[in-house]
């Protein structure tokens, strides 16, 4: 703890400090700092202090202000989670400088699944959670909370019968299961929400709240909610690696299954808006492939490992 | 660890910690890092981390999920390395692009880091222009006016900013010798 005469006196001789450093040749300023320095022993142990710093400060390289202008803000000292909020950012691994170390997180949530991975987990409260493809959880039950916090990707929660709220925290705000199943995914700036048992509140940052009801959905910003719509059917199908598409563009067909396996898999223009309907598997994403090119005047190229593209057939 | 502890338990000390959960958070880490000899070297600083702050009088509370509490502190050390690394990139490549990087040995470009890494710590937590009118004012030598330019505020706003970030290092630097 630091006593607070010196709480006092370090204030004060931060404030001499921007006054002085704002107006370094003026003689006024100077001769009010020397009384106050005078005053008492206190306030010169004080300016020590700041001369310390600015010692600390002048020994950094030349280079300094760039690099730790550079540097994100995570603000340690507030724990973990405001800490992970601002973490939670952008891609890449190692050696990319600070986009590397702002991924670095996401590696070590609680749970994960690679791309093209499902798992389905039991917590210990009998919630059941399943984590599609690409996902990544933290999960921290308490004695008074069970929170679960979204990090990247999609999961599917069967609450378990328990008196402790049930809250999933996505980057856009809180969801609080007032019941039992219910899909959320995490997309870039949203988070889509599909309730399918029971209701769920959702709270925006800022504290509005609103209630989405079984059979319904919404897809809400951090400051906004998205117009109620309602929940598709067969929506949380993945959670048996399955997916269900009525009279989708084949573009969105094929965005959806790209999220399943790594590289790129798209159509050219013509072949984007021609309609599906149908089951497809999501483990097998070739077979799923091959299903599309038997129900649609299609083909599928293949130039690497990694780019897939479907094409009209000539 | 026993199921269920007795009702008046001693706070757990570190030393307690270490022996029943060390194996457990090398494991947790092994399982993030993907690599035994850094998930040693992190489980390590987190008790490094844990007994320094017993030391310093701070009880380590009693835990009834003490395995949750050693991930988070664990995390909080995974940070600061990520930190310290990026850091470390971030002042090599800017040395990359100075002429005289050659006079610099691996000794000084260490303590270089260190000395970054220190004020980088100190200085988290500040608003974006409160650091910047901090670091431009300290560091770059700027004249308020030419700072208050740059950040689109007012001269006073530049004094405030320096003042406020000037209270919050050092009040960072004594709780850090506390």
């Amino acid at each position: 703890m630091i006593a607070d005469d010196k709480r006092q006196a370090l204030r004060a001789a931060a404030q001499w400090l921007a006054q002085r450093a704002g107006a370094p040749n003026d003689a006024a300023v100077l001769h009010a700092w020397q009384q106050w320095h005078r005053q008492s022993p206190t306030h010169r142990w004080a300016w020590q202090r700041v001369e310390n710093l600015q010692a600390q400060l002048g020994n950094l390289p030349s280079t300094a202000y760039q690099v730790l202008d550079q540097a994100p803000a995570t603000a340690a000292h507030l724990g973990r989670r405001s800490l992970l909020k601002g973490l939670v950012l952008a891609a890449g691994v190692g050696g990319l400088g600070w986009s590397g170390y702002r991924q670095a997180p996401l590696w070590l949530a609680d749970q994960r699944t690679a791309v093209g991975e499902r798992r389905t987990l039991q917590l210990a409260d009998g919630t059941r959670l399943t984590l599609n493809t690409s996902t990544a959880v933290d999960i921290d039950f308490s004695s008074r909370l069970r929170l679960i916090t979204l990090r990247s990707g999609e999961i599917q929660v069967q609450t378990g019968k328990d008196p402790r709220p049930f809250i999933v925290r996505s980057a856009q705000g809180e969801m609080q299961a007032l019941g039992t199943r219910f899909d959320v995914r995490q997309l870039d700036g949203n988070t889509a929400l599909s309730v399918a048992e029971h209701a769920v509140e959702i709270r925006l940052r800022d504290g509005r709240a609103q209630r989405i009801n079984a059979g319904q959905a919404m897809t809400f910003g951090a400051d906004q909610f998205g117009p109620l719509q309602a929940a598709a059917p067969g929506g949380d199908d993945w959670v048996q690696g399955r997916l269900l598409v009525d009279a989708w563009p084949l573009q969105r067909l094929l965005a959806e299954l790209s999220r399943y396996r790594l590289g790129y898999l798209g159509c050219s223009d013509d072949a984007g808006a021609l309609r599906l309907s149908g089951a497809f598997p999501l483990d097998d994403i070739e077979a799923a492939l091959a299903a599309v090119a038997r129900a649609l005047p299609v083909v599928v190229i293949r130039r690497t490992r990694y780019w897939t593209q479907v094409v009209k057939r000539a | 660890m026993p199921a269920c502890l007795p009702p008046h338990e001693p706070p757990q000390s570190v030393t307690r910690l270490y022996g029943d959960h060390h194996g457990w958070l090398v494991r947790w880490l092994r399982a993030r890092l993907g690599c035994s000899h850094q998930a040693a070297d992190i489980a390590q600083d987190t008790f490094v981390r844990l007994l320094l702050s017993e030391r310093k009088g701070a009880a380590t509370p009693h835990l009834q999920q003490p395995r949750s509490y050693l991930a988070t502190i664990a995390r909080r050390v995974l940070v600061d390395a990520f930190r310290r690394t990026a850091l470390e990139q971030a002042y090599l490549q800017a040395l990359a692009l100075q002429p005289e990087s050659y006079a610099l040995s691996p000794e000084d470009k260490v303590l270089m880091v260190e000395a970054l890494h220190a004020v980088d710590a100190m200085l988290d937590g500040l608003g974006r222009k409160v650091k910047q009118a901090f670091l431009l004012s300290q560091l770059q030598g700027l004249a308020y006016k030419a700072i208050a330019a740059q950040l689109g505020v007012s001269v006073s706003s530049v004094t405030q900013y320096v003042a406020k970030a000037s209270e919050h290092c050092l009040l960072f630097a004594l709780e850090a010798e506390l």
